[in-house]
């Protein structure tokens, strides 16, 4: 590819956006060869503080989930990375 | 909100309407991308994405493990496993739905309060654009853990009383068990109700004469037959007082049987009467230590004329000094045994036959008469 990194990187930004705007509308993105990007939706839930002995209710949440292909899963290194954080 | 997947080809199409790209341009723009960030994660572990997230690597060491279907014992090998951690631009963009609502605290009184409606007991997240607006209705919170009463801790409260009722009757049983069979006993005997027992009259030390003719006590007199007791008490009437009643002394210094005879019998010769019911005090007869309690045997007659039980008793006497004596090796003793002849008959000495030497017995019988002591 020979483009100007200028472009690549407002290409990048496109795709990120676009990314975003599909997760958001709940809809799993496909990487081919990296893996799928999913968003799940935790429903509300009701908890108790036991130092305050107070019932509070949490509000549903959503998370971006990352699920590795089997392409990515078969060239990731079989020994512990040193640098691994 | 649907649940659909975006493949490669449709993000792809996407993109390039997005940006107005060629396709086949955003398509190796998107393979370079993958691979750059597989390369990275495979060497570095960790590739960072702006605006999208980080992708990173996390170890597992090698662990052992069993096979759910078979069973058998497997070994997991050591293992790298991918995450991704969201931006926050990506974050508040895919919550965007829910940005709105905020935690709520839930009125403590009301959940346990409120058990039965399940729809009117949701509490309402307000919104923090306008706090009075209802915006969802929240399911009802868990019931709270109340005293109440499940029905099977009923059963099993009521098992345990049923329990205890019957055990408390078993129990009360065993302990009155030995009172129910003593009551059962009685009427198999109803003598001993009638008659008590009577206790085995204690007999004193000394053989007085109230032991044969005053042989009942005046309690057993009264449980007597009507027959029973009129001759007993004939027979209690014909008794003489004794003319010496006898009792306790308490010797002094310089006291010996035959001084206390003396005292209490008028007569010092009757002294062995007192020895024969106090020879386990005094082995000697003519020792007797101050301070001694000595038993005094009654006697019914007087010096000149003692009864037939009087001469016999003063004749034992007799005999049980010439023993003592003989035991301490006197001389004497032997004219001890001559007096027996004159208080007691010749059948005393053969009941104390074997205890008395031949030769004393001999010169016994040669003496005619009673020698002055």
């Amino acid at each position: 590819m020979k483009l100007p990194q200028q472009e690549v990187k407002a290409l990048l930004k496109s795709t990120m956006k676009i990314l975003g705007e599909q997760l958001e509308e709940n809809e799993s993105v496909s990487l081919s060869s990296l893996g799928i990007l999913s968003c799940k939706t935790s429903k509300e839930k009701k908890s108790f503080n036991v130092v305050s002995r107070e019932y509070w209710l949490y509000p549903p949440k959503r998370s971006v989930k990352f699920a590795a292909s089997t392409t990515l899963k078969a060239v990731l290194p079989t020994k512990e990375l040193n640098h691994e954080q | 909100m649907s649940n659909n997947k975006l493949s490669f080809t449709e993000l792809v199409d996407l993109i390039a309407q997005e940006t107005g790209k060629p396709k086949s341009l955003i398509r190796d723009l998107l393979h370079e991308f993958i691979s750059v960030t597989s390369d990275g994660l495979t060497k570095d572990g960790s590739v960072n994405v702006a605006d999208l997230g980080r992708f990173f690597l996390k170890w597992y060491a090698e662990r052992s493990g069993t096979n759910p279907k078979t069973g058998e014992d497997i070994t997991v090998p050591g293992h790298h496993k991918v995450f991704f951690k969201p931006a926050k631009s990506i974050r508040d963009q895919v919550n965007k739905t829910f940005a709105h609502l905020q935690a709520n605290k839930v009125d403590t009184a009301q959940v346990i309060s409120e058990s039965k409606p399940v729809v009117e007991k949701t509490v309402p997240l307000v919104s923090t654009a306008s706090p009075n607006k209802v915006v969802a209705p929240v399911p009802k919170p868990a019931p709270v853990r109340t005293k109440k009463e499940t029905p099977k801790k009923k059963e099993n409260k009521r098992r345990r009383w049923l329990w205890l009722l019957l055990i408390i009757p078993i129990l009360l049983i065993l302990y009155l068990w030995p009172g129910l069979l003593k009551d059962e006993k009685v009427p198999d005997e109803p003598a001993m109700l009638e008659t008590p027992v009577v206790q085995p009259e204690v007999i004193p030390i000394t053989d007085s004469p109230d032991k044969d003719q005053n042989p009942v006590a005046n309690d057993t007199l009264e449980q007597m037959p009507e027959e029973e007791l009129s001759e007993t008490k004939a027979e209690v009437e014909s008794v003489p007082e004794p003319n010496h009643p006898g009792g306790t002394h308490i010797t002094g210094p310089g006291d010996r049987f035959r001084v206390i005879a003396e005292s209490f019998y008028d007569h010092a010769e009757a002294w062995p009467n007192i020895y024969r019911v106090n020879q386990d005090i005094a082995s000697n007869p003519d020792l007797l230590y101050p301070g001694t309690r000595i038993q005094i045997p009654p006697l019914y007659g007087n010096k000149d004329s003692y009864t037939e039980k009087d001469m016999e008793q003063i004749a034992e006497g007799y005999i049980l000094v010439y023993l003592a004596y003989k035991k301490l090796e006197e001389p004497t003793a032997k004219h001890y045994l001559w007096a027996v002849q004159k208080w007691g008959s010749r059948e005393l000495l053969e009941l104390y036959k074997t205890r008395i030497d031949p030769n004393d017995l001999q010169k016994n019988d040669q003496i005619d008469g009673f020698p002055n002591f």
